[in-house]
């Protein structure tokens, strides 16, 4: 399993055109997680990646408007948090320690956690 | 522009009649497609096509996936309901945007005039830029109503810098310098760069042998003695051969398709792989590339050329390439009747110009065309080599033929792939459009029952086209013409006649079904397991 992050301008659809690429490269989507803010869009993709090793990074970064891709290799946790009188916000933190600055913020947020 | 208009695009229309465009009216979207495609083809520059809504856009979805698998550049225009009634199955509404995002390199849905300036500029862009593909624009129906505000008009869309990597050149210069069997594996990326004139320079200072996939057909001069011809499932012995020998193959344009490649795996280990391809998910596709380059092949070649300087003569490899092209035989000088689709292949190479666009269907007609017409220059065989679209050579033959009215353009065809486009003799005709379409007419849907015959006993399935039509009295229906062919003796003339004829002309060539395309490699089998047919091999 691999940890994708997808960095690119916010034109419509990116979104559903990354996972098209991957879906059409029969790369299995395991979890996915998108954020658009100020004209960018951010997108973290789990996936088993197969055989494409580092070729999948070039051809996402073939599509049009993908500015980075890149695999993480660190244990990363996105959080989402909406409110219809707050509006809403994320964060994508990631670190050796969880303890501490974003994913310590991150996880005192956090409402519902996997079992993991 | 090619296209049929529908609710959708009343302004597109409206407005061109106003315009300089050149609009050809087609009969069946798909058509439209596939003509824009062959204008892509046959020209380099990009192809317009457009449609209405919902079943006009869907219509459209074939031929722009053909477009997209062989990189055709193309601008796809499709109307969409007005923006308030998007997502409420309003009448002809589709999901274009959706549907064509997996078969375009890039696709916009705009949803006010101000974006159309940007739409069309980065849309031209991005469609002829990088590796070349299909772009679309949906455009909804009160968005072409409006107008477009003077600040859109003068926007600027700077193109991004190109994707490249040539850091490992030197290693590659480096390995083709030590050869001592090299061999030039090109594919279509070679057309669209525009670079056939480097691939002969490069495969002259080497002395190595070119062979091409069938997208590259032509990219040198297939009479040239370093010239193997097609490689792949139904490709030329002789290339397969110096492919197996060479010690070190410079790939490049190529995706290595299951079709053209596939021996690949087969490769003695020692066997050593640079893959230059301008998309970076496809450079270094083959597990056996050492040298990975990334970028536009003619800028590829350049810079090979210009570290290697040294130009070699005559080598122990070149010799022996000499001997396989001289081991692979094949006399297709077999007057006979009903006539042999080979001898047919050899009276096209003997009677057209020598300028000639040749276009083909899919099946056994492009296959014996791909193996056995002799293609001069680039562009001038136009083939649906990776989607494989069956009616797709007809609808091309007029984009070739609105580009270049003064060349013969000819449509190989199958008698099962002309009825899927049949009725474009229509906008032939009043498009003036004389193409000469050769029916190879062997009453069978022919690649099919080639494998139900070879590969599962002849157990022939859903492959016999009963009650074909009389294919000229089809053609002279619409104002077109054409003639019968019986035996080989006959097909001469009428090709002459066809050329001259000045208005579109079918050939109804009849053929023997139990005629295969051969040779063969059997899909999934060794490639030295070949079935043999009239060529032979030494």
């Amino acid at each position: 399993m691999e940890v994708i992050k997808i960095v690119g301008n916010d034109s419509p659809g990116l979104f559903q055109r990354v996972l098209v690429e991957l879906g059409r490269r029969k790369i299995e989507v395991e979890k996915s997680f998108m954020a658009r803010e100020k004209g960018q869009i951010v997108i973290i993709v789990e996936a088993e990646t197969g055989n494409m090793n580092g070729r999948l990074l070039h051809a996402l970064m073939a599509l049009q408007d993908v500015e980075s891709a890149e695999y993480l290799s660190e244990d990363y946790f996105c959080f989402w948090e909406t409110s219809p009188s707050k509006g809403s916000g994320y964060i994508i933190a990631c670190g050796q320690d969880k303890n501490a600055g974003e994913m310590r913020r991150t996880a005192e947020h956090c409402l519902y956690k996997g079992s993991d | 522009m090619f296209g049929y208009p529908g609710g959708t695009t009343l302004t597109l229309y409206d407005d061109m009649l106003t315009s300089k465009i050149r609009h050809v009216l087609v009969r069946h979207e798909q058509c439209a497609a596939h003509m824009a495609d062959g204008y892509a083809r046959a020209t380099g520059k990009i192809g317009v096509c457009t449609s209405t809504s919902g079943p006009g856009s869907t219509n459209l979805i074939t031929g722009v996936a053909t477009a997209y698998v062989d990189s055709s550049p193309m601008l796809v225009l499709t109307g969409q309901v007005a923006t308030s009634a998007i997502g409420n199955q309003a009448f002809q509404e589709a999901d274009s945007f959706s549907m064509m995002m997996p078969i375009t390199k890039h696709n916009f849905r705009l949803l006010a005039p101000s974006e159309i300036p940007e739409a069309v500029i980065r849309g031209v862009s991005i469609a002829n830029s990088g590796r070349k593909g299909p772009v679309h624009i949906d455009l909804p129906a009160d968005v072409q109503k409006g107008e477009v505000p003077e600040a859109a008009m003068n926007q600027q869309f700077p193109e991004p810098p190109p994707l490249e990597d040539f850091h490992d050149l030197p290693e590659a210069v480096k390995i083709l310098r030590a050869a001592e069997r090299p061999l030039l594996l090109v594919g279509g990326g070679i057309i669209w760069a525009n670079a056939s004139p480097e691939v002969l320079q490069l495969s002259e200072m080497l002395m190595a042998p070119v062979t091409t996939t069938i997208m590259a057909k032509g990219v040198i001069p297939e009479e040239h003695p370093l010239s193997l011809g097609i490689i792949g499932m139904h490709g030329k012995e002789a290339a397969r051969k110096a492919f197996m020998e060479a010690d070190v193959i410079l790939a490049v344009g190529t995706r290595f398709s299951d079709r053209s490649s596939g021996a690949q795996s087969e490769l003695p280990i020692s066997t050593k792989l640079i893959h230059v391809d301008i998309d970076p998910g496809e450079a270094g596709k083959s597990a056996r590339t050492q040298v990975r380059l990334v970028g536009d092949a003619k800028k590829g070649l350049q810079m090979i050329i210009n570290g290697l300087q040294a130009t070699k003569g005559e080598t122990a490899w070149s010799l022996r390439i000499k001997e396989i092209l001289r081991n692979c035989a094949c006399n297709i000088n077999v007057p006979s009747s009903p006539v042999l689709p080979q001898f047919a292949v050899f009276e096209l190479n003997r009677t057209l110009p020598k300028d000639a666009i040749v276009c083909t269907e899919v099946g056994q007609n492009q296959m014996w065309a791909a193996h056995f017409f002799r293609a001069r220059y680039p562009r001038q065989f136009i083939t649906s080599g990776g989607f494989g679209t069956m009616g797709f050579g007809f609808p091309a033959s007029l984009g070739a033929k609105v580009a270049f009215p003064n060349k013969a353009v000819v449509d190989i065809a199958g008698d099962g792939s002309i009825q899927m486009v049949s009725h474009e003799f229509a906008t032939a005709v009043s498009e003036n459009l004389p193409v000469v379409v050769c029916v190879f007419n062997n009453g069978w849907l022919g690649m099919v029952r080639q494998w139900q015959k070879l590969f599962a006993e002849r157990r022939y399935s859903g492959t016999e086209l009963r009650e074909n039509p009389d294919f000229v009295k089809l053609a002279q229906a619409y104002g077109a013409d054409g003639v019968h062919v019986e035996r080989s003796s006959e097909l001469q003339e009428a090709l002459r006649t066809g050329i001259d004829a000045g208005i579109p002309f079918l050939i109804d060539i009849h053929m023997d079904p139990e005629e295969d395309v051969l040779p063969m490699i059997p899909p999934g089998g060794n490639p030295n397991a070949v079935i043999r047919g009239r060529c032979t091999w030494k």
